[in-house]
């Protein structure tokens, strides 16, 4: 059989962001994959070292549009390490009340795409307006969409009152129900499950050895989220990560449907206990030192190191961000498959490149 | 919260059998990071070891070669990659080798994560 | 298909899920970062704004006692963190909640609010 190489991406139209796979097919059948990134560098960990280390917070929650306020946490955890600051335990609770409700739009976000990846469309729509409502709490809670900018070394910069707690209680009400109108098409579609079921395997062994993280390795059966190590306030809420164990796309989009759940859940449970006392403390002095930092990205863990010379600029900034090590697995996963399914492959593990390359 | 990170340091040719040990134990790389300390680099290979993070700290002459890892575990391709890139630190047999074109392109400065620019700032 | 009918029923008889945005526009939430406006006439030109500005988008140009002293803005390179805001010990910058209006060329904005050349403020000794 003759083999041909071909391009998938960089501009393609299930892919967010700009990645290149050369495809080496024999026939329909995909042999050889290799991937082509750098499309979206930015010199953020350049950037870091030039700018004072306060200000940094606001450039790290750049690396990332979807997750752009664990990327600021992870950063001022960091920093919070070296300098031996404690956070007041409010600010802890705040911290994993915004994370979580980061994590809640990013996999509707994602669920939205896997719909649109094969082609069904009023599914993405769907998704997408019931991430609308997170927005709007997220809006509503930190004062922007997106970027939210309220973490700051040594807390956070704003505060939930009872006011907008009971105004955030009544918007998450009305989510639920939208959830549940969408989440069961994914559990019981014939559609999902034909392009989803069996496609891209990773069995749990693979998946460790190749250093999958997030749902991609819990969707082979590793139990394995940084949450569990109980950085801000997961150790008193308790935690469990979701674990499925075929290790297909289809175990991939369950485990995000579990934890879309109970990234609700926690919301609410941290709504619900969350301590009075103080947001903020005041941070003196220049980071001296070095450390790092592990944190649940909704894409995988997420891991920061910096190290500080007591000057007012870091020496050294480093993000290894979730897809950047999720590559290699995708490697192993696609050869074997057809090409029609490659992008739903590609999507399966959620890739975001501009993290990559940061 | 935390409790404190071990620190192993090792030589240069004792690193693929350190990595091996570790690997044995079920343990897998997080991440490597290079650090330019004037003379020469410190790179540094965290390891997660259930459930903490292990540090593996290898100094590096400047103009000295490194064994890469990748082939004990492939998962370290890309990062390899991306130090040889951001540092031009020299790092031998990276099983995916991008030739420094993963994340830089051609009309990039070379080694931009260097403290002190090399004086050749695009490559021959 | 009876399981649809409710649903039919219900898209048939209710409101639009959508809203019609240029005559029917969503109220800002309260504390929303949008515009940001500084008041000259409190400003002391302390500078503290500047220094704590990760986008580098206020200047001081001048010094404190001078009497020409005036301060840049760049609206098109703000990132609206509100830090400046936050730190402001005489209540001189404030932000607003409705968002910047689109422009057709990045404006840098002088003390009166009025769009300035920055090139030529730096060549002529400010």
């Amino acid at each position: 059989m003759p083999r041909m190489t071909f391009p998938f991406g960089p501009q393609h139209p299930v892919l967010p962001e700009a990645i290149q796979l050369k495809l080496t097919v024999e026939d329909e059948r995909v042999v050889e994959v290799l991937p082509a990134i750098g499309y979206m560098h930015r010199g953020i960990e350049k950037a870091a070292e030039k700018n004072p280390y306060l200000n940094n917070v606001f450039l790290c929650e750049r690396i990332c549009g979807i997750c752009s306020f664990i990327h600021g946490m992870a950063y001022c955890q960091t920093i919070e390490e070296i300098m031996k600051v404690e956070v007041p335990p409010r600010a802890e609770y705040l911290r994993v009340i915004w994370s979580e409700l980061s994590r809640l739009h990013s996999h509707l976000l994602w669920l939205g795409l896997l719909a649109d990846s094969f082609g069904f469309e009023s599914l993405f729509m769907q998704c997408w307006r019931v991430r609308e409502i997170v927005l709007d709490v997220l809006e509503m809670t930190t004062g922007q969409r997106v970027i939210q900018s309220t973490c700051v070394i040594g807390g956070v910069r704003r505060d939930i009152d009872a006011e907008q707690a009971a105004r955030m209680r009544e918007m998450l009400k009305t989510l639920k129900p939208q959830i549940d109108a969408v989440i069961p098409v994914f559990k019981h579609d014939y559609t999902i499950k034909s392009r989803t079921v069996g496609r891209g395997v990773l069995p749990k062994d693979q998946a460790w050895k190749l250093g999958a993280v997030g749902p991609t390795l819990r969707g082979s059966g590793g139990a394995w989220d940084a949450r569990m190590t109980g950085y801000a306030a997961y150790d008193e809420l308790g935690f469990e990560p979701m674990v499925e164990t075929d290790g297909d796309s289809y175990a991939r989009t369950l485990v995000r449907v579990r934890e879309t759940y109970q990234a609700y859940e926690l919301v609410l449970k941290a709504l619900d206990r969350l301590p009075e006392g103080e947001t903020k403390v005041k941070v003196k002095g220049f980071p001296n030192g070095e450390a790092a930092i592990r944190v649940e990205q909704p894409r995988g863990e997420l891991f920061y190191y910096a190290l500080g010379d007591g000057t007012s600029h870091l020496e050294r900034l480093k993000v290894r961000t979730p897809t950047f090590v999720n590559i290699p697995a995708l490697l192993t996963m696609l050869p074997g498959c057809e090409i029609a399914d490659v992008p739903v492959i590609v999507l399966s593990i959620d890739p975001c490149m501009s993290c990559t390359e940061r | 919260m935390k409790s404190v990170m071990e620190t192993i340091s090792v030589g240069k040719g004792d690193l693929g059998l350190a990595v091996q040990r570790l690997l044995d134990n079920n343990s897998r790389l997080v991440t490597a990071v290079c650090l330019d300390q004037e003379e020469h680099f410190v790179v540094k290979y965290f390891f997660h070891k259930e459930p903490e993070l292990v540090c593996l700290a290898v100094k590096v002459g400047k103009d000295e070669e490194l064994p890469g890892i990748s082939g004990l575990h492939l998962n370290a391709a890309l990062i390899e990659n991306e130090m040889k890139e951001f540092f031009g630190i020299n790092i031998t047999g990276i099983a995916l080798d991008f030739g420094g074109r993963l994340l830089l392109s051609e009309e990039s400065p070379r080694a931009p994560l260097l403290k002190k620019r090399p004086e050749t700032q695009t490559e021959g | 298909m009876p399981w649809m009918i409710p649903n039919i029923a219900k898209n048939l008889t209710g409101a639009p899920a959508t809203r019609k945005y240029p005559f029917e526009k969503r109220p800002y939430f309260p504390g929303a970062r949008g515009r940001l406006e500084v008041d000259f006439l409190t400003c002391t030109f302390c500078g503290l704004c500047e220094r704590v500005c990760p986008a580098q988008a206020i200047k001081k140009i001048g010094d404190k006692k001078d009497p020409d002293v005036t301060m840049l803005y760049k609206p098109f390179a703000c990132i609206y963190c509100a830090r400046c805001a936050e730190v402001c010990k005489f209540g001189s910058i404030k932000i607003f909640e409705e968002h910047t209006a689109p422009a057709d060329r990045k404006l840098t904005l002088g003390r009166e609010g009025e769009p300035v050349d920055e090139e030529f403020l730096l060549n002529n000794g400010f």
